[in-house]
């Protein structure tokens, strides 16, 4: 027994030692405050960040989850708590549905709707927010409304916004209430940084509503609006035929919604399964994504377009088919050996369930195209004690590969890398899973939770999943302008007693990044400063 | 000119008024929807119920965000036919003819996807009736899970949908009081109601 122990600790410090050797010295992390608090509590978003630190909102849930409470957290340069406020939004009596918090010229804007029954609208207000008390500055402004007539409460529709690249607009996007068989309507209002309203519209296309997704949208620096519509045909269905059944087309609304410019976006014969715009400097329209041979849920390689935002035209186009090489990459030599087999015969060989999340201008009038493998497995357990057989069901939330396109100035597509990452936990919604990226000069970061039996991975043979256990590494991924990629520990989470939760994380600056982690009542935040 | 003066002054603090009201009356309008957001209280009525020879009123009071309790009375009708699943199994019925009688019921309440009362919610529903029949009375009481759905439509109205699960007792013993006959119970409920 003796021997075990000595062994085990003699192993531990062994292992701690080899982590130490290989830790990043690309960053440094200023760690805050370990706060304890209570399981139910956890970091929604990072809203703001100025001089004096982050403002960040935190949740507290009820039972089951529901009825959460917010509140509004000013973190100091340390990482350390300095105020909490909790927000309670009321106006003239009545509560006031809490929609978001966005930051603006160093100015914290606070958003609440109103849903009034007696008028049947829906109505959108914004507020400043005093950076010294976290509390509302002024009275709510209203900025937007939905009529919801005839309609249900709960059918009353949803405000989103959206900044321009130089945060000199903000569009409000709002869906007005589901009607199935109606035609699709939406209307946005487009404002300055100071919220005065510059123009307003409400649309109706031609399609209707349940054959017709808003998929993206997006404001340029001169208040001309795009956005990304996916068109289904005639039924709601992705493949009708071996044959795509919809298309997406991009609607341009420019002098002050007065002009409508539409782009459809097809390629003959493929299934283009993933698309993001963004709007250059140049006021340009950049369209990227995926597609596929063989339908909606497997990709076999990215496009590339371009609109010339001021002649509305299509000035380049590229596509670039992925190759068996990149599909088989962080594949077993069993899985790889099977899918070269199926390529030999002249089958269609794709990557599967992988999901575009990201477009990134460079400054070099580049983009990057960053997506993830992301799906769900439903595992049913049956076990039968006495001859009584219960049954329970599992969801198994699994987070896999990073893929990144790299498109160049030109507009062409210059090389793919896919960044190895197995993550798979279960009923959890993948919360301790997925990616935090920092685009710092001509690099990118990808910060992660790993397995640490997969920090000297190499590309090939097995992958050992991360399961969300304490014993879990969080790791750094560095890939630069050619496409090489290094793979370093930041730290593990026993040493700082918390799993990070990279989709909250933030980057706050050109090369500072706030990343939040959590584990039973701990939690803490941290700055990594890029030193590169 | 002293005449100019004296309106001016009698003008000034409505004009002080206007640029008040501009701003706030403006958010006044906004927000006023005849106070239906910070309405507490419901009555209602169990439509389905009927069918099993009862008609109980109901009201629900908000206590917070997310409790409300309900309690409720009604009359028993002069007839009776048993809910689920004796309704469809061959149990022996003891309530035969009931000349009437009376209900009670009492239900706290927790809603968990809206603040209450609106949408889903859990709750914990007592009923006891007491049917008088030719050779007595028949005491009967249930305490059951629910789970339902209120929805409030047309500015005021409501509409709560629920199903449970839980014990029947009944007592049919008039020289044995705690002597009960116990069985499984589904109470299902359509109520409709009025929100204020």
């Amino acid at each position: 027994m003796k021997k075990y122990l000595v062994l085990s600790i003699y192993l531990s410090f062994l292992g701690i030692l080899s982590f130490g050797q290989v830790k990043s010295k690309k960053v440094s992390i200023l760690w805050g405050d370990e706060e304890r608090e209570s399981r139910k509590s956890t970091l929604s978003d990072v809203v703001g960040y100025d001089q004096t630190g982050i403002y960040a909102i935190k949740t507290k849930s009820g039972l089951y989850g529901l009825g959460s409470s917010l509140t509004l957290v000013h973190y100091n340069n340390k990482m350390s708590q300095a105020k909490a406020v909790k927000l309670d939004l009321k106006a003239q009596d009545k509560s006031l549905n809490f929609e978001y918090i966005l930051q603006l010229h160093n100015e914290l804007y606070l958003f609440s709707s109103f849903r009034n029954q007696k008028q049947k609208k829906n109505y959108l207000f914004v507020q400043t927010i005093n950076k010294n008390t976290l509390q509302p500055a002024d009275k709510p402004k209203k900025i937007a409304e939905i009529d919801y007539s005839g309609k249900l409460k709960y059918n009353s529709g949803e405000f989103h916004y959206e900044i321009s690249r130089d945060s000199s607009k903000v569009l409000i996007y709002y869906n007005t209430p589901y009607d199935k068989g109606e035609n699709e309507k939406f209307g946005f209002n487009v404002f300055d940084s100071e919220f005065t309203m510059l123009w307003h519209k409400e649309v109706t296309l031609p399609y209707k509503e349940e054959l017709f997704d808003v998929e993206d949208y997006e404001v340029s620096n001169n208040g001309n609006v795009y956005l990304l519509g996916l068109i289904y045909k005639d039924k709601r269905k992705k493949k009708r035929k071996g044959e795509p059944n919809y298309k997406y087309q991009i609607l341009n609304y420019s002098n002050n919604g007065e002009s409508l410019t539409e782009y459809p976006v097809e390629i003959k014969g493929k299934f283009l399964t993933d698309m993001q715009i963004a709007v250059n400097p140049d006021q340009d329209i950049i369209c990227g994504g995926f597609y596929s041979n063989i339908g909606s849920f497997s990709i076999k390689g990215s496009y590339f377009l371009k609109i010339n935002g001021k002649t509305k035209e299509i000035s380049h186009k590229a596509f670039r088919e992925f190759g068996i090489d990149f599909i088989t990459q962080n594949m077993t030599s069993r899985q790889e050996a099977k899918s070269r087999r199926k390529a030999k015969k002249g089958k269609d060989v794709e990557l599967y369930e992988y999901d575009l999340d990201d477009i990134i201008l460079r400054e070099d009038g580049g983009a990057v195209l960053v997506g993830e493998q992301y799906y769900i497995n439903m595992v049913v357990t049956t076990n039968t004690t006495n001859g009584v057989t219960t049954s329970r069901t599992s969801y198994i939330y699994n987070y896999n590969d990073i893929i990144v396109v790299n498109l160049s100035p030109e507009g062409n597509i210059d090389w793919t890398e896919k960044i190895p990452k197995r993550q798979s936990t279960s009923n959890d919604h993948g919360f301790f899973s997925s990616y935090s990226l920092s685009v710092v000069k001509d690099k990118l970061y990808f910060i992660f939770n790993d397995n640490p039996k997969n920090l000297f991975y190499k590309g090939e043979g097995k992958l050992y999943d991360f399961i969300g256990k304490k014993n879990s590494l969080i790791v750094m991924v560095e890939l630069d302008n050619q496409g090489n990629q290094t793979r370093e520990a930041l730290f593990t989470a026993r040493e700082a007693d918390i799993l990070t939760r990279p989709k909250v994380c933030e980057q706050i600056s050109p090369t500072e990044m706030v990343i939040y982690g959590q584990r039973k009542k701990s939690h803490r935040f941290a700055k990594v400063s890029f030193l590169d | 000119m002293k005449k100019l003066i004296i309106i001016s002054i009698w003008l000034l603090p409505l004009c002080n008024l206007f640029a008040q009201t501009n701003g706030s009356s403006e958010n006044s309008y906004f927000l006023d929807d005849g106070g239906i957001s910070n309405s507490k209280n419901l009555l209602k009525v169990n439509v389905l119920s009927i069918v099993n020879g009862d008609l109980p009123f109901y009201y629900e009071r908000v206590l917070s965000k997310s409790f409300s309790v309900e309690i409720g009375a009604g009359i028993l009708l002069p007839y009776y036919l048993p809910e689920l699943p004796r309704l469809i199994t061959n149990n022996e019925n003891e309530i035969v003819d009931p000349a009437g009688g009376y209900s009670l019921w009492i239900q706290p309440k927790y809603y968990i996807q809206g603040k209450s009362p609106e949408l889903r919610y859990f709750g914990l529903q007592f009923r006891k009736r007491n049917y008088n029949l030719k050779n007595g009375v028949i005491i009967t009481y249930d305490l059951s899970f629910i789970t339902g759905t209120q929805l409030i439509f047309a500015k005021r109205m409501a509409l709560d949908l629920s199903i449970g699960l839980g014990i029947h007792s009944t007592n049919k013993n008039e020289t044995d009081i705690f002597r009960f006959n116990n069985y499984l119970t589904i109470p299902v409920a359509i109520k409709l109601g009025y929100l204020f």
